[in-house]
């Protein structure tokens, strides 16, 4: 039965589920049959089903509205994502994310790059009790600041199929110090005073707040994305195409430097390059070469691109099975540039548009 | 590359069926069953057939802007089109954001001419020249309604464009917009283009960076369902001290093994698993680091989907790792009597009952590839969710049935909160199929579930929750992640217009999105979604965390259910 669905197509392959579910002994949603027709499409044809959904981020804010910053929050992947774990692993005050998807690239670990250049405050906070199981988990601690109290609870396995670190996070904004109190599982609440800001505690139950020693790191930045070179390594012939037709490789033997150029018609920060670029060639420091990612078919429109701003370095074209050697075409920025020396190795790799001063 | 567009898409088609098979299965209501008769029916699916062979003409579309082809991209466009200028089209309106982002809202000039097709694709392109990469464009394809011989349609849609302006500047342009579509042969082509709303945000850069890569935890799998990476069991990740040097380190799964990514504390992670002896953990769900035996390390338990079947064990028991206080574990299981095979999910710790030792709460859902809810919003065949309590470090016993906690929902996932602030832990339950629970405490070993009286059965997908104070009063309130299909809303809002019938609003409800409940005053209120944080999709875990170090509690939603090779998913 299944394997027939399968076989047919997609209209078939419709009106045969839309019957079903209008049989009346074939059931309901979870009906056997439903189920594995839909799982199998699924998992043997690798149909989507709300799928390449992104992540969402909110932020909160004093009007009590969340504000849907998704789009532009690097961290909204439309990758499958399952667990999704609070944990300040860098030490440097702001939580960051670790989320586990059900394939491809199955662990994302999304480093805070705003908390710290907030200017904003925090407090991080570990508890010890002593009244009761040691980890004080379910505590709720309480921060007054600025005219407010907000609290959080130490949680252990929350959200889907995730647990957070065992320390709390309290942003302070722009306040000094905060008062800090902790309402211990069925025992008192206890001040802890006031606390200042940036400060790493261990909240003991009836024993004050001690100091945790700061030891922030930071995690590098990933590599330019969409790049499958690296700086230092021996660049393949790269076989272009000259924008007459025919194929070009590029070899770097004839000059101390060549200067790889990857651009677009249709990108603006290329085209606002391309005096730099002419200018370059014209001062000999570098054999400029302009590698034109548009598509193919499109070699006439880089021909009269290049006439009509008066180019006269060479310009050629990659198609996009062979820029595939070097390219993720799907993630790279452009404009990208290379500087590659006389045995074709990669000296320096520039992203964005280039500007005087950047060589 | 080609190969993502190539396939069917099923969603639409499958969540109608469901949702018709749900009215039909429903014995409450006579009138359900009248409604779903077959010519209805009939009507429903052209017009959803319809609306997927437009929506997924407009998401090739969508590629070709992506990759900046306007030449390929004007065949999707009928020669007569008309479309708004993405350039100068109105008054703007500037907003400052949380984070220092911006957002300016566009609302087109009355009366504002609409360009023909050349320019509203040179106007397109102008528009996307300030982004030096594209990442994403979606036209989406949000309602559609068709004259009788489906050759014309009237379509919402919205546009949505993600990518990097200069100086690597975070930057998305959203668009909401209405038009029409029109079937040339048979092909379907955009009409018209009419920009209702138009909205730019905007940021020096964006306020994550996946790090995974150089921090040395970056792993592929295969897509699901190839070898590899073909079991349907969704797994977790935990955050623990493993060797009490002070900083979190994580433990998390793959179809075939087990990771425990040790922090260095250099910006680097190494895989330890192997060393530390949990490298074969194929196939855990759920995991938590705690304190069992108060020996002052972390330990590990995990949940594994196992089962017996004519008296024979499939799939793994639970299990429980004792650390030896430098990182390395010994299976204990056997020893504390944890035997025990179930279908974990989430697993939430507390000491519930105040004696000292954490106990568990293990959520137990059904196994996707062999049980079926007998209902869709209100199934009774789950399985009853686990309360282990931990007899002074040397036993687990399940008290989940004498404590009232067991159940017979599809569990997915449980938080522990003393929400009334009365000294003891309550628990919150996101059960897919059916009700919520939020179980109280009632102080002596046993819960009363009192989700009713409170507000908070949020009805339908429940997927996960987590608490958190997120109005800043002082007091816990509570985020739930439900399930919200985009076909499943387009198809219960033509039900909806139709007549709403009980069975229609509460499957309307299904398909609604996340919930966010304030405490107020003893009782929970569902904040409106007109205050945002709700519009996720296939939902699965909230956090909530402070990203920005403001005071005010954010939200981040990991979501999507399965993505294919197609991205033709409407």
């Amino acid at each position: 039965m299944v394997a027939s669905t399968l076989a047919t197509e997609k209209s078939d392959r419709s009106s045969a589920l839309l019957a079903e579910a209008n049989v009346e002994d074939v059931d309901r949603p979870g009906s056997e049959k439903y189920q594995q027709n839909h799982m199998a499409l699924i998992f043997q044809e690798g149909f989507s089903f709300s799928g390449f959904e992104r992540n969402k981020v909110f932020l909160g804010g004093p009007d009590g509205r969340f504000q849907d910053l998704s789009d532009i929050s690097g961290a909204d992947s439309d990758l499958d994502g399952r667990a999704s774990c609070v944990a300040d692993f860098d030490d440097d005050g702001d939580p960051d994310l670790f989320i586990n998807t059900i394939q491809r690239e199955a662990h994302l670990l999304y480093r805070n790059d705003v908390g710290g250049s907030s200017g904003n405050g925090f407090l991080k906070l570990r508890l010890r009790a002593t009244g009761g199981e040691p980890e004080a988990i379910g505590a709720v601690v309480e921060v007054e600041c600025g005219g407010r109290t907000h609290c959080q609870v130490l949680s252990s396995g929350s959200g889907f199929v995730s647990q957070n670190a065992s320390e709390l996070i309290f942003g302070l904004g722009a306040a000094e110090s905060a008062r800090v109190f902790v309402r211990w599982p069925g025992r008192e609440r206890e001040s802890f005073g006031e606390l200042a800001r940036n400060g790493r505690f261990r909240l003991v139950e009836g024993g004050g707040a001690e100091s945790v020693t700061a030891r922030p790191f930071a995690f590098r930045d990933p590599g330019v994305p969409g790049l499958r070179v690296r700086v230092g390594e021996v660049l393949d012939p790269i076989v272009a195409e000259k924008l007459t037709g025919g194929a070009q490789p590029i070899g770097f033997a004839t000059a101390p430097k060549t200067l790889l150029n990857f651009w677009t018609t249709t990108c603006a920060s290329c085209v606002k390059e391309m005096p730099l670029l002419q200018s370059l060639h014209e001062q000999k420091d570098y054999r400029v070469v302009g590698v034109s990612l548009d598509p193919i078919s499109l070699r006439d429109k880089v021909a009269r691109f290049q006439k009509d701003r008066k180019l006269t370095f060479e310009m050629l074209i990659l198609s996009e099975e062979a820029a595939d050697r070097y390219f993720d075409l799907e993630r790279l920025a452009i404009p990208v540039s290379m500087i590659v020396d006389r045995e074709g190795r990669i000296e320096r790799i520039l992203q964005g548009q280039l500007h005087e001063g950047d060589l | 590359m080609p190969e993502r567009f190539a396939c069917w898409s099923s969603s639409a088609l499958l969540f109608l069926s469901a949702v018709l098979a749900a009215g039909c299965g429903d014995s409450a209501s006579d009138d359900a069953q009248s409604n779903a008769s077959a010519g209805r029916l009939t009507g429903m699916e052209a017009i959803e057939e319809a609306t997927e062979a437009a929506a997924n003409r407009l998401i090739e579309f969508s590629d070709l802007v992506r990759r900046r082809d306007f030449g390929g991209a004007a065949p999707y466009l009928t020669s007569d089109f008309q479309g708004s200028a993405w350039v100068g089209l109105g008054t703007e309106a500037r907003t400052e954001l949380p984070t220092g982002a911006e957002r300016v809202v566009t609302t087109p000039s009355p009366g504002a001419e609409l360009l023909t097709r050349e320019s509203f694709l040179a106007s397109l392109q102008e528009r996307l020249s300030v982004l030096e990469s594209i990442e994403y464009v979606f036209f989406k394809t949000r309602s559609a309604e068709f004259d009788a011989d489906a050759r014309r349609g009237r379509v919402t849609l919205t546009a949505q464009v993600i990518g990097r302006g200069a100086s690597s500047r975070a930057v998305s342009i959203y668009a909401w917009a209405h038009g029409e579509v029109v079937k040339r042969g048979d092909r379907w082509q955009l009409s018209q283009f009419v920009i209702d709303k138009l909205q730019d945000l905007e940021r020096e850069r964006p306020l994550f960076t996946n790090v995974a890569e150089p921090a040395g935890v970056a792993v592929t799998l295969p897509r699901l369902g190839r070898d590899g990476n073909s079991t349907f069991y969704w797994r977790g990740a935990s955050i623990g001290d493993i060797d009490g040097d002070g900083r979190f380190d994580v433990f998390t799964s793959t179809h075939d093994r087990g990771y425990l990514y040790r922090n260095r504390g250099d910006g680097t992670f190494e895989d330890v698993a192997e060393r530390a002896g949990i490298a074969d953990a194929s196939g855990v769900t759920g995991s938590v680091f705690f304190d069992f035996d108060r020996d002052g390390d972390q330990d590990l338990f995990q949940g594994h989907v196992g089962w017996e079947q004519d008296g024979v064990p499939y799939g793994k028991a639970l299990v429980l790792l004792r650390n030896d206080g430098e990182g390395r574990f010994t299976d204990v299981s056997s020893e504390v009597g944890l035997d025990r095979r179930m279908n974990a999910f989430s697993i939430a710790v507390a000491d519930y009952d105040a004696d000292g030792w954490l106990d568990l709460y293990v959520c137990n859902y059904p196994r996707l590839d062999a049980v079926y809810p007998d209902s869709w919003y209100r199934a009774t065949n789950g399985l009853p969710n686990a309360l282990l309590r931990n007899v002074e470090g040397r036993k687990f016993e399940d008290v989940a049935s004498g404590a009232g906690l067991a159940g017979r929902s599809w569990s997915y996932a449980a938080a522990f909160a003393d929400y009334d602030a009365d000294g003891d832990q309550d628990l919150y339950v996101a059960n897919d199929y059916g009700d919520n629970n939020l179980y109280r405490n009632r102080g002596d070993g046993t819960f009363e579930d009192v989700a009713t009286e409170l507000g908070l059965l949020d009805t339908g997908n429940g997927m996960a929750a987590a608490w958190g104070d997120l109005d800043g009063d002082g007091q816990l309130d509570l985020y739930v992640s439900n399930m919200s299909s985009s076909a499943g809303n387009r198809i219960l809002k033509r039900l909806a217009q139709k007549e709403g019938s009980e069975v229609e609003s509460t499957l309307f409800k299904l398909a609604a999105g996340n919930s966010i409940f304030l405490q107020r005053n003893g009782k929970f209120e569902r904040l409106p979604a007109e205050a945002g944080g709700i519009g996720a999709s296939w939902a699965w875990g909230p956090s909530l965390l402070d990203i920005n170090l403001d005071g005010h509690l954010d939200l981040y939603v990991a979501n999507g259910f399965i993505s294919g090779n197609s991205l033709k998913d409407t």
